[in-house]
């Protein structure tokens, strides 16, 4: 790889045990994408009218299948992967071994987790898609299993929290390192958005499935879904951005240009990705279209960080760029290290989501949402962004952790960067057919091989579904290869990095004026929860006594 | 919900007239018990979508000239249970290409309005998942 890289074994060293349960944890999000995929190509060739469903044994339905497509490649891989990627970050920055207890504990809950998931899904005993939207009922292990998975989120956090508040303690005076502030932010935020999945997961819909309550209140299961909802999409994302913040400018041979701005970043990210998820609410009765409004106008307010990181990578790639001798006004972006499989995949996943990015701008907006809510347009959208911007930076990511936490050097990266290149190609023709299709009022969620109606004006973005589908099946089929091989075949020894990628700044961040008052995690919890209260306070004030009027229904 | 209802009723063009004249029966009926205004106004509105349940049965059962068969009868007798699953259930529905697209959410009623401007068939579709049967619900809106 020509990218520059830390060889320096003198440095830091996390321990070989600690290490292993990272990969472990790491590979459960993998194995979780490889096993989602299968069903994601029936989806997109299901859009071409091509049904592939006979294939696959042991599947009773299309639904079915859906359901697994979902959590297994939105949450369970991203999650897991966040579960090993954050706490490592935090403790390289912070120079310290993790908590060891806290590793296996959280690793322990993602696997039991997982396995209540497979047993409900696979059963069919839980076709009701990710959302889970009740009066749709589910068998009590899927909303345990999920639930579970969402403490083992929380345990990573706190090995992160601990591991910070200790070298705090022996750093007085001293700012949190970059890296260290920017995955514990990461987490610090989802850690409150997932509190009421986690209250609607184990509070309610576990004791009506149980029959312990009879009856249950769809629109308040919802509210309390999109209430994290939304900051789930932040919670996928901002892995893939310590990435681009905090490594990438090292891979590519440039510098991060100012600390205080990712900082800055991460912050809003912190406060504004809750107070918005009732964007995903626009078509819904009985919640006041005042309150819409609000977290719609918010919801534009969480574009501003995105945005933000946008010119600061792309200064940080400039840099690296020019350094290795490009010039011209844009002749320095041939000059990235494009053969690094690992920069590579990042690349090509920071240009989908430009795309990814501006189609969520019409998500975001009341009136153009009503004519996309509910058509293919939304997995249009969102395979731009989880689908790519984030999955494609996990499978870069892989490229030099894979190595570096099996100590086995990458198998053919020409492969790594074919893969990347396959899937980049199949995700824009395979978006443009579900954005087009969907505007044309092309439904989601549906099993269109075996549909009773049609409209001719969906035809073309069927099929150019249904292709890029394929594309990107055959990508990531070649990311496993390469990963695969590494882990089983790849060479130990000379050539394996022996530390992470991270980043220098241009300039430290200063220890005294302003700036300081980033660091101070507790306040902006604090204000995080306060814009919280007043985005959603006068919903629940205004909605309460609930109305538990469903009785619930089984239709799979 | 009107243009649902009127969706589940296009099918079968005898009885298009039909939900108009449940939702005014039934509100004069609810109104009659005591209710408040606006609740008997959420009675008729619920009312039209008593026959919703035939969005499952197939045109050619639904539009059949001629006497049903055993078998057909058996279809077209569900038609209340399936009615009552998708009433039961979170669905949600849109008329392609216009800006009506709604979130069906059982304990809430949800209205919407909305002008047609070019004459033409229209079609209803439910695309929230309700359950297995989730890809063969559907509807026409005919607008003359």
């Amino acid at each position: 790889m020509s990218a520059p890289m830390v060889y320096d074994p003198g440095g830091y060293e996390l321990d070989e045990d600690q290490k292993r349960v990272i990969r472990w944890t790491i590979y459960v999000g993998y194995i979780a994408l490889l096993a989602g995929i299968f069903h994601g190509l029936a989806q997109a060739l299901s859009y071409a009218k091509i049904d592939i469903l006979g294939y696959f044994p042991g599947l009773r339905g299309y639904y079915q299948g859906l359901t697994a497509h979902g959590i297994a490649n939105a949450i369970i891989f991203t999650f897991s992967f966040a579960n090993g990627f954050l706490p490592l970050m935090t403790a390289r920055a912070t120079g310290r071994q993790l908590l060891r207890s806290l590793l296996w504990l959280s690793f322990g809950l993602l696997v039991l987790g997982n396995l209540l998931v497979i047993y409900a899904v696979v059963g069919n005993k839980a076709s009701v898609l990710f959302t889970a939207y009740a009066p749709l009922k589910a068998h009590w292990t899927f909303y345990v299993g999920m639930a579970l998975v969402v403490v083992s989120t929380w345990v990573a956090s706190a090995n992160m929290f601990i591991t910070l508040a200790r070298w705090r303690r022996e750093h007085k005076g001293e700012r949190i390192p970059l890296l260290a502030y920017i995955s514990v932010f990461s987490y610090a935020m989802w850690d409150m958005a997932s509190v009421p999945i986690a209250v609607s997961f184990l509070g309610l819909l576990t004791p009506w499935t149980l029959g312990i309550i009879p009856k249950i209140d769809p629109l308040l299961t919802r509210t309390l879904f999109w209430f994290t909802g939304h900051a789930i999409v932040y919670a996928w994302l901002l892995p893939a951005y310590v990435s681009w913040y905090a490594l990438i400018p090292r891979q590519v041979g440039g510098k991060l240009i100012s600390d205080t701005y990712g900082r800055v970043t991460f912050l809003l990210f912190l406060l504004l990705s809750i107070p918005t998820g009732l964007h995903h609410q626009y078509t819904d009765p009985g919640v006041s279209p005042t309150m819409k409004a609000v977290q719609g106008v918010l919801t534009f307010g969480i574009m501003v960080p995105s945005l933000a990181t946008a010119f600061s990578i792309m200064a940080a790639l400039e840099m690296g760029g020019r350094a290795n001798g490009g010039t011209g006004l844009l002749g320095w972006i041939r000059k990235l290290p494009w053969s690094d499989p690992s920069v590579a995949a990042q690349l090509l996943a920071m240009l989908t989501f430009v795309l990814g990015g501006a189609t969520g701008f019409v998500n975001a907006s009341y009136v153009m949402n009503q004519v996309v809510h509910n058509t293919t347009w939304i997995p249009g959208h969102f395979h731009m962004t989880v689908g790519s911007a984030v999955a494609m930076t996990l499978m870069g990511v892989a490229y030099w952790l894979i190595p570096y936490l099996t100590g086995r050097q990458l198998w053919k990266p020409k492969l790594g960067v074919a893969s990347s290149w396959i899937y980049t190609i199949g995700i824009l023709i395979f978006a443009r057919g579900m954005i087009s299709a969907g505007l044309e009022g092309m439904p989601r969620r549906i099993y269109r091989a075996k549909a009773t109606y049609t409209d001719p004006a969906w035809d073309l973005g069927g099929i150019l579904t249904g292709i890029g589908g394929t594309l990107m099946f055959i990508g990531i089929a070649l990311f496993f290869v390469v990963i695969a091989m590494t882990v089983v075949a790849g060479k130990r020894g000379a050539g394996v990095p022996a530390d992470i990628p991270f980043s220098e700044t241009l300039a430290p961040p200063s220890t005294t004026g302003w700036d300081t008052n980033l660091d101070r995690i507790k306040l902006w919890v604090a204000v995080a929860i306060v814009l919280i209260a007043l985005a959603y306070g006068p919903f629940f004030i205004m909605y309460f006594p609930a109305r538990f009027i469903s009785p619930g229904f089984t239709g799979f | 919900m009107l243009a649902l209802a009127r969706g589940a009723e296009a099918k079968d063009m005898d009885t298009a007239d039909h939900v108009g004249r449940v939702q005014r029966l039934s509100e004069v009926l609810a109104g009659s018990t005591g209710m408040d205004t606006q609740r008997a106004s959420d009675v008729g509105w619920s009312a039209m979508l008593h026959d919703v349940g035939k969005l499952h049965v197939p045109d050619k059962i639904l539009l059949k000239p001629g006497p049903l068969t055993a078998a057909e009868w058996k279809i077209m007798r569900k038609h209340t249970i399936w009615g009552a699953e998708i009433l039961a259930n979170g669905d949600g529905f849109e008329i392609a290409r216009t800006r009506v697209n709604m979130m069906l959410i059982p304990g809430q009623v949800g209205r919407l309005t909305h002008v047609f401007r070019e004459p033409g068939e229209y079609l209803l579709i439910c695309h929230e998942y309700c359950g297995m049967g989730h890809h063969t619900m559907s509807g026409k809106v005919i607008v003359e």
